[in-house]
């Protein structure tokens, strides 16, 4: 079958665009993530929204699954099962349109996050995301269709928040255009226009009901200046009254609590605070004195605040903790099978010690299986917090790897339920964990696949099970 | 297999993928196998996967992983920017070693290794010529403070740089030798994998130095010099009993060059670090110095530069088994080159002399290539 699948895609994209060789699949399996995936049976590398078309049109017609995948940089697990088609985006890497008037880019989907960002920068323009949430070499696409928690998510809000207009290919081969796109003779300047807000079925929906193939989104002018401050709290509830009264005055662009894991270099303190405004210049001054004011008032100690520029600056995420990767990270083969979602600002008074406790009830586990807590961080978002528990395991030793996805799967039910936290990152890891939780708006979900995706093609058993 | 002594670096990996791209911004791929091959197998996530596989034994070693592993310049843009600092070039000469082991190694790179073994220098030119491009005697062979290590690309291919060399020297006024015997430094050997087949080279060359009783060798190649620098020691389990240094930080910390008359040049010139020179020994400095002794002349740095230049792809003889590479990696370069309106590219290499001039030529550039003792040369 792999031979005959190879030469049948070749006839798509030409022969040095797909693969078959054990040595390329392999690496296609899995994402940043802990969870192990099958190796797909072939590699295909399109550069086209046409070239898309036809092989979903092929896979249609032989029922065989395609997953999608751009740099595969979610921690989230891909699903990737044994024998499918692997469809790699990152030749669609074109910036289609730069309309600075209008304030958008329209790019591949397979466009790199940062470089489409490096494109724009000297034009005094970004993307209204910076860095969209994922790791440097994100794709566009990617970050779209897992709709990121991305930095600035304070102010600027998900990823998905500022996307004008999708290209999709439907896992039945048709394209479609959302918003203002869909009328031929438009601009994709309007998500809400046209009728329903399409784009929305697809933004976080990991590539099951379609392949995004190009992507408008909204730019932001590159603020005039960046201000960064770091605050220390005895109590963690001090530092999340602080983190809400910033995000009710709308004080910061960006506010990270640190609740566990190693407290950062030099520091003492409970729970600690990074701040970031990006502004024009008298307003970033006015917004980071009234965000000082709020945290100072809710006890919290101005420290250096290097490591937050740093962090801001090089979106590098153990220098949350003012570290150098080198230290803390390097040379460590532990994995990180991490959870994350959103809870109210509030309610991550609740989730915070939920954690805490389970940590202190698996103290022994985590110390016969070498569990470290990474981190126990939240990006303030615009009505609520992303908290992001991060275990780590030793990816050398099959006993930690088991007690690290069970562990994994706990804390996921437990933060679901008690923690009252509701997943932002999904995928292959978690959802067994949480979508079945979701009644009738899981079985609703489930309808729409089978609906759309009849011959189950696309990413098929990520975030929903088909046909049982 | 020689991966297991790099099992914890291999399982550290986070997949993140910035040994693809810029960490902070930029649309171009920083792995020129990678960006000519398109495959993650051709760059540094999964070479790290292939390690993994080979570890766990899900893989085996064969001419597929082969070609992925050894169609790398050794240009170490993965690695200066890997999140997890990994030591991810000793990763790959592990790879390289255990395929070596396993008479894996590729056709074109193995065809090295008899001229290599028969003349002293990879290109299978006789011994008894490799001085031709010397001005005479005199200085052959004979005691003196410096040693100059010409290097077989310069002894035979790049002459040009050789007599530059020299010439320098020489107006300098620097008591220096050159040695009667030098064979290859051993530097095909350890990029193909075979490092103890090196030893005998490396003994031989450093023998042959210490009759010369020089306390400092100065290199033209940044390859012969990381040879003697970073390998040999390790490779030999003792220092060296002599300072090795590329003959622009020599230059840099020279008396008698910063006092020297040189000639107006009144040109525009880019310089192309080279790889090897700036990510493996970390010179960036002392060449940029060098041209800025020239009067009249002004420097513009390509986009790509120091840290984070792009390769020439004519790295660790790669052009022996994937010419594409090389062709596609010194294309890019040179338009790199080309686009910022320098009259001339200036490199301290004589291998990214040669994939430069190999692209221009072919484009029919308008813009000169040349190695920076051949335009330091011209100006004295």
């Amino acid at each position: 079958m792999g031979l005959e699948l190879r030469a049948e895609l070749a006839k798509i994209v030409g022969e040095a665009n797909v693969t078959d060789r054990l040595a390329d699949r392999v690496c296609y399996s899995r994402d940043c993530g802990p969870d192990e995936a099958g190796i797909p049976a072939v590699v295909v590398r399109p550069e086209s929204t046409e070239q898309v078309v036809q092989i979903v049109r092929w896979a249609n017609e032989h029922a065989h699954p395609i997953y999608t995948r751009g740099r595969a940089t979610t921690f989230l697990g891909s699903g990737v099962k044994e024998g499918v088609i692997l469809l790699e985006t990152t030749r669609m890497n074109r910036i289609e349109h730069v309309d600075i008037q209008a304030g958008f880019v329209t790019a591949q989907c397979g466009a790199i996050w940062h470089g489409i960002d490096a494109t724009l920068r000297p034009l005094g323009w970004e993307l209204a995301v910076p860095g969209g949430g994922g790791l440097f070499s994100c794709t566009i696409g990617g970050t779209v269709a897992v709709n990121a928690t991305p930095h600035g998510a304070t102010e600027y809000g998900m990823t998905g928040d500022h996307v004008l207009a999708l290209e999709v290919v439907l896992p039945t081969g048709e394209v479609i255009r959302t918003g203002s796109a869909a009328n031929p003779a438009s601009e994709p300047i309007e998500r809400g226009a046209n009728g329903p807000d399409l784009a929305g079925l697809f933004i976080g929906a990991y590539g099951i009901l379609g392949i995004i193939t190009s992507v408008t989104y909204r730019l932001r002018p590159v603020p005039e200046v960046e201000q960064f401050r770091f605050f220390a709290f005895d109590d963690f509830r001090d530092a999340i009254d602080a983190a809400g009264g910033a995000q009710a005055r709308g004080a910061a662009t960006f506010e990270v609590g640190l609740f566990g894991g190693p407290k950062p270099q030099g520091e003492t303190g409970d729970a600690f605070l990074h701040v970031v405004v990006r502004d024009r210049a008298q307003a970033a001054e006015d917004r980071m004195r009234e965000a000082v004011a709020i945290c100072t008032s809710h006890n919290g100690r101005p420290r250096p605040a290097e490591g937050t520029r740093r962090y801001w600056t090089e979106h590098m995420y153990s220098w949350l903790r003012n570290t150098a990767p080198g230290p803390y990270y390097s040379d460590r083969p532990y994995f990180c099978p991490e959870v994350a979602g959103f809870v109210s600002t509030q309610g991550l008074k609740s989730a915070v010690s939920i954690f805490r406790e389970m940590r202190d009830e698996r103290s022994a586990d985590f110390e016969t299986y070498g569990i470290r807590v990474k981190g126990l961080d939240a990006y303030f978002a615009r009505n609520g917090a992303y908290l992001w528990i991060d275990t780590l395991y030793d990816g050398r030793r099959q006993d930690a790897t088991e007690y690290g996805m069970k562990l994994r799967a706990e804390i996921a039910e437990r933060m679901f339920t008690d923690g009252k936290m509701s997943p932002g990152g999904l995928g292959a890891g978690i959802a067994p964990h949480i979508m079945p939780k979701l009644g009738e708006t899981y079985a609703f979900l489930r309808r729409l696949k089978d609906t759309m995706d009849p011959n189950g093609i696309l990413n098929p058993g990520l975030i929903v099970e088909q046909g049982t | 297999m020689r991966l297991e002594e790099y099992r914890n670096q291999i399982y550290s990996c986070l997949r993140c993928g910035f040994c693809f791209d810029h960490a902070v911004g930029g649309t171009e791929k920083i792995c020129p196998s990678y960006a000519t091959f398109g495959y993650e197998s051709y760059g540094a996530r999964g070479k790290m996967a292939l390690a993994q596989g080979l570890i766990e034994g899900t893989l085996e070693y064969d001419e597929d992983i082969a070609e992925r592993v050894f169609a790398c310049t050794s240009c170490g843009a993965c690695q200066q920017e890997c999140f997890k600092f990994l030591p991810l070039a000793e990763v790959y000469d592990a790879m390289k070693q255990d395929l070596a082991e396993r008479h894996l190694t590729p056709d074109g790179m193995t065809s090295l290794l008899d001229p290599l073994d028969a003349d002293g220098n990879p290109y299978g030119k006789a011994q008894e010529k490799r001085l031709d491009w010397a001005p005479g005697r005199a200085r052959v062979g004979r005691t003196a403070e410096v040693v100059l290590y010409v290097g077989c690309t310069p002894s035979y291919v790049r002459r040009g740089i050789a007599r530059s060399a020299y010439t320098i020297l020489e107006s300098l006024g620097v008591d220096f030798a050159l040695l009667e015997d030098e064979v290859c430094c051993g530097h095909p050997q350890i990029a193909m994998g075979q490092p103890q087949s090196a030893v005998g080279q490396i003994e031989h060359n450093l023998s042959s130095i210490e009759r010369s009783g020089a306390r400092t060798v100065v290199f033209a190649c940044p390859g012969c010099l990381e040879t003697f620098r970073e390998k040999a020691p390790r490779l030999m389990q003792y220092p060296l009993p002599f300072e090795a240094v590329h003959i622009t930080e020599f230059l840099a910390s020279s008396d008698a060059f910063a006092h020297a008359a040189l000639k107006k040049q009144s040109r525009v010139v880019t310089y192309h670090d080279p790889c090897t020179l700036g990510r493996g020994l970390g010179i960036y400095d002392a060449p940029r110095d060098v041209l800025s002794a020239v009067p009249g002349s002004r420097q513009v740095e390509m986009p790509r530069t120091r840290e984070r230049s792009y390769c020439c792809g004519n790295g660790s003889f790669v052009r022996y088994d994937h010419e594409s590479l090389s062709i596609e990696t010194e294309q890019t370069r040179l338009h790199e080159a080309m686009a910022t309106g320098a009259e001339a590219v200036i490199s301290a290499c004589p291998a990214c002399q040669i994939a430069l001039l190999d692209a221009s030529r072919r484009e029919k550039a308008d813009i000169e290539v040349l190695d920076i003792l051949e335009w330091i040369a011209k100006s004295l």
